[in-house]
């Protein structure tokens, strides 16, 4: 009896963690990802929320501050494209298959995304060619609920150039299909397989579909046609030649989530910039920093090579940030630092993008998960 | 609480539908005319008309010849003194137009942003003949199982890429075959030949009103490839390199008299007369060498004369290089990318240049059973056109701009495997 209340009290009182009480950087350059830029001001941080931010927001009293005197902050990272924490096995051809049900609270394999700058993280489903509804999760907590921030966060479509693909597709969006256009019929339900496409095809659900050829674009909008809606979103996840696919993609202006490098033409040594082709195209380009621990903790530096290569600051800095976070369906609440939204932050000892600057402080929901030992 | 507002809602909206908007009329979309001035055009089929303008409306050739009125917004592009042509069709292609691994049906794994695919328009060539499987060889083995497509070099845009899926039937595996293999195959085409008889006794029947009641139109199974053979809507294509090896082909061809299209034809100048009356077409190689069979008491091997002999024997041919492939690796001079040059090899052993052009745009175009739609420039067909900087078999000569269904998708200037090339003249 006293060991299940034991268990009780962790799960109740530990479990739960205790709100932290306020706390302010001051001093500190704020880049806002959403607004402009603050050369030299304050952020508060209450209840895990962002409670203001301004060249003068006031301190209440009792806030802990902390001086951010020549430091940066940021939104934290935000990466929509993970496989950290999922079940070694795939999910096979399962729309209605759930990756929350993967999530491993107790996995270390957290800790380097934390210490790489990431709080924000979409676990997608691995199979296909429809495997199934991603979440979208912080990596903290000590339950899977406690994770979660949105689940379904997204249905995962991967789409491949060959006839048995397109046609389990197809078929799975024309069941879809014939649900989303039924007048009437009382209170029949679709089947547990077709429920999460139809919420796809009416806009309920975002989609993200991976693809890793240029040429698997055009296969995917072509078996796409007959259901094409306005309501429709989703985000492209592309290879390393997507942006031969440019043309098409742009005039569509496709969001689409790249690796953050530069690439060869196939077959050959002739370098490219698939971002800045694909923004030249018009596409909105967000970044997936693969699931590596090398990956990971190199993820600023690069994108900071982009910029140097020409890519627009404030794009890169929404393309780590802002873009996934849509993408995971999560904008709303992370992604950008304004006020009300998730206190997910992250602390740097220079801008991001001069290569040698350090990521000293990580706050998830107003808690510090990190810090650099002084 | 929100419940009984929508209800009433619901129930207005079904009791009274609201008013429909009047359904818009589509903009009526404007054609995009583009036109090609100055140029001397060959046509292919109605000679060279020098100084011409060639006039595209969307992806078909709408107008040719001299002061031709322009419709207001046409593009110009001024090409005078080059010569303007009808793209090449390559009569076999591998490594070109399709993604890798599991291929069922082509149509669903074209790949319209192959590199290769730049390297053919850098060549002139626009369609081309492709197959799958063939094993790791390239080995023409497939029998009638797989499946066959003329595809288009339409960069980037997947649905103007396939003609026409499948394209051929390939028999090739009755060359080789052992004697009870070809038993079979004998059998596979009686068999087929009976059941065509019926379909066709059912047609007919139908088309006079005397089927009976609830009948069924007899189903062709698995002889349904071979069906399709005897009926003509697809050639076959057999390899057969030998004149023996032409012979049994021919041999079959006669039995069954169907469509052939013989590939790899290395000695079929030796039998140029029994190919024409199989009526036969043949896809040869000029520049390829066969020793002759020296325990053979008639002519054998390769002949650089072999097409003015095939053409004397009114035996048409499509030719196609050394190497029916193309790679970035490269192929010096020996694949795709040098069709033109394979043609010009023949005129080298005698045939007219005229004859050799038809070769790599029309005659090939046939074999394939798409001239209805590319490989000469007469209004009405496909906007597939080259513009080269001179004469079409001329080794020196360069393709500047490749159109695919009026859709300009190789420019020389702007190419980063050719730009800097420039011959000496």
């Amino acid at each position: 009896m006293h060991f299940i209340l034991y268990i009780l009290y962790l799960v109740l009182v530990l479990g739960q963690d205790p709100a932290p009480g306020p706390v302010a950087i001051k001093n500190v350059r704020i880049l806002t990802v959403s607004g402009a830029e603050i050369a030299s001001g304050t952020i508060l941080l209450k209840d895990g929320k962002i409670e203001a931010l301004g060249a003068d927001a006031t301190i209440p009293a009792g806030t802990k501050v902390i001086d951010g005197a020549g430091k940066v902050v940021m939104p934290g990272l935000v990466h929509p494209y993970t496989r950290i924490g999922g079940s070694p096995s795939g999910s096979g051809n399962a729309p209605n298959h759930l990756a929350i049900e993967e999530l491993a609270p107790s996995l270390d394999g957290y800790r380097p995304a934390i210490r790489a700058g990431f709080t924000t993280l979409a676990l997608y489903p691995s199979g296909g060619p429809l495997s199934g509804q991603a979440v979208a999760f912080k990596p903290r907590g000590v339950a899977r609920d406690q994770m979660s921030i949105l689940s379904p966060a997204y249905l995962r479509i991967d789409v491949d150039a060959n006839t048995q693909s397109k046609e389990q597709l197809r078929q799975a969006l024309d069941g879809a299909k014939r649900w989303k256009d039924r007048r009437g019929g009382g209170d029949a339900k679709p089947d547990d397989r077709t429920a999460p496409l139809v919420q796809f095809l009416k806009g309920e659900l975002r989609g993200l579909v991976e693809i890793q050829t240029p040429a698997e674009y055009l296969h995917f909008r072509q078996v796409l046609k007959p259901f094409e809606d306005p309501a429709l979103k989703f985000a492209i996840v592309g290879g390393f030649d997507l942006w031969r696919g440019a043309e098409a993609l742009g005039s569509r202006k496709e969001i689409v989530l790249l690796r953050p490098d530069l690439s060869y033409a196939p077959d050959t040594m002739i370098r490219t910039n698939p971002v800045a082709e694909m923004i030249a195209a018009g596409c909105t380009v967000g970044f997936i920093p693969g699931d590596g621990y090398a990956l990971l903790q190199s993820h600023l530096f690069r994108v900071s090579l982009l910029v140097k290569a020409g890519m627009d600051r404030a794009l890169a800095l929404r393309a780590m940030t802002l873009v996934p976070a849509e993408a995971a369906g999560v904008g709303k609440r992370v992604g950008s630092l304004e006020k009300g939204k998730d206190a997910d932050l992250l602390l740097l000892d220079g801008d991001p993008f001069c290569g040698t600057a350090r990521i000293v402080m990580v706050i998830i929901d107003g808690r510090v998960e990190f810090e650099v030992t002084p | 609480m929100t419940r009984l507002p929508l209800a009433i809602l619901a129930i207005m909206a079904a009791g009274f539908p609201p008013p429909q908007d009047p359904p818009k009329a589509a903009p009526e979309r404007v054609p995009a005319y583009t036109a090609l001035v100055g140029g001397n055009i060959h046509t292919v089929t109605q000679g060279v008309l020098k100084g011409a303008t060639l006039l595209f409306k969307d992806a078909k050739i709408h107008r040719i010849g001299n002061d031709l009125d322009l419709p207001e917004g046409t593009k110009k592009i001024d090409v005078t003194g080059k010569a303007v042509l009808p793209g090449f069709v390559a009569a076999t292609a591998r490594g070109l137009g399709l993604v890798g691994g599991n291929v069922q049906k082509i149509a669903d794994s074209l790949d319209p942003y192959q590199e290769t695919m730049k390297l053919a328009l850098a060549g002139g060539i626009t369609s081309a003949y492709v197959e799958t499987g063939g094993g790791i060889f390239g080995d023409r083995s497939e029998g009638p199982a797989g499946t066959s497509a003329v595809i288009k070099m339409s960069w980037g845009d997947l649905d103007g890429m396939l003609v026409v899926e499948p394209a051929a039937v390939n028999l090739s595996s009755w060359v080789r075959a052992t004697s009870s293999q070809r038993l079979e195959m004998r059998e596979a085409f009686r068999k087929a030949r009976e059941i065509l008889e019926k379909i066709r006794d059912y047609e007919s029947r139908k088309t006079a009103g005397k089927l009976a009641p609830n009948e069924q139109p007899p189903s062709p199974g698995s002889q349904e490839p071979y069906i399709r053979v005897l009926r003509g809507d697809v050639p076959t294509r057999i390899s057969a390199s030998s004149a023996d090896e032409i012979a049994s082909a021919l041999a079959l061809v006669n039995e069954f008299r169907f469509r052939a299209v013989l590939l790899d034809a290395d000695e079929a100048w030796t039998m140029a007369e029994e190919i024409g009356r199989a009526r036969c077409a043949c896809v040869i190689a000029p520049r390829r060498r066969r020793l002759p069979d020296k325990r053979s008491n008639r002519n054998s091997g390769s002949s650089i004369e072999q097409a003015a002999i095939l053409r004397k024997a009114g035996v048409k041919f499509a030719v196609v290089p050394l190497q029916e492939r193309i790679d970035t690796g490269g192929m010096a001079g020996r694949d795709l990318q040098m069709l033109p040059l394979e043609a010009a090899f023949a005129v080298r052993g005698g045939l007219d240049p005229k004859t050799a052009l038809e070769a790599i745009t029309l005659t090939a175009a046939e074999v394939l059973g798409v001239d209805a739609r590319v490989g000469s420039l007469e209004e009405g067909k496909d906007a597939d056109v080259i513009v080269l900087d001179g004469d079409p078999l001329d080794y020196r000569t360069y393709v500047e701009l490749t159109f695919v269904n009026g859709k300009l998708v190789y420019e020389k200037d702007k190419s980063p495997y050719f730009q800097h090339l420039k011959s000496a003249r």
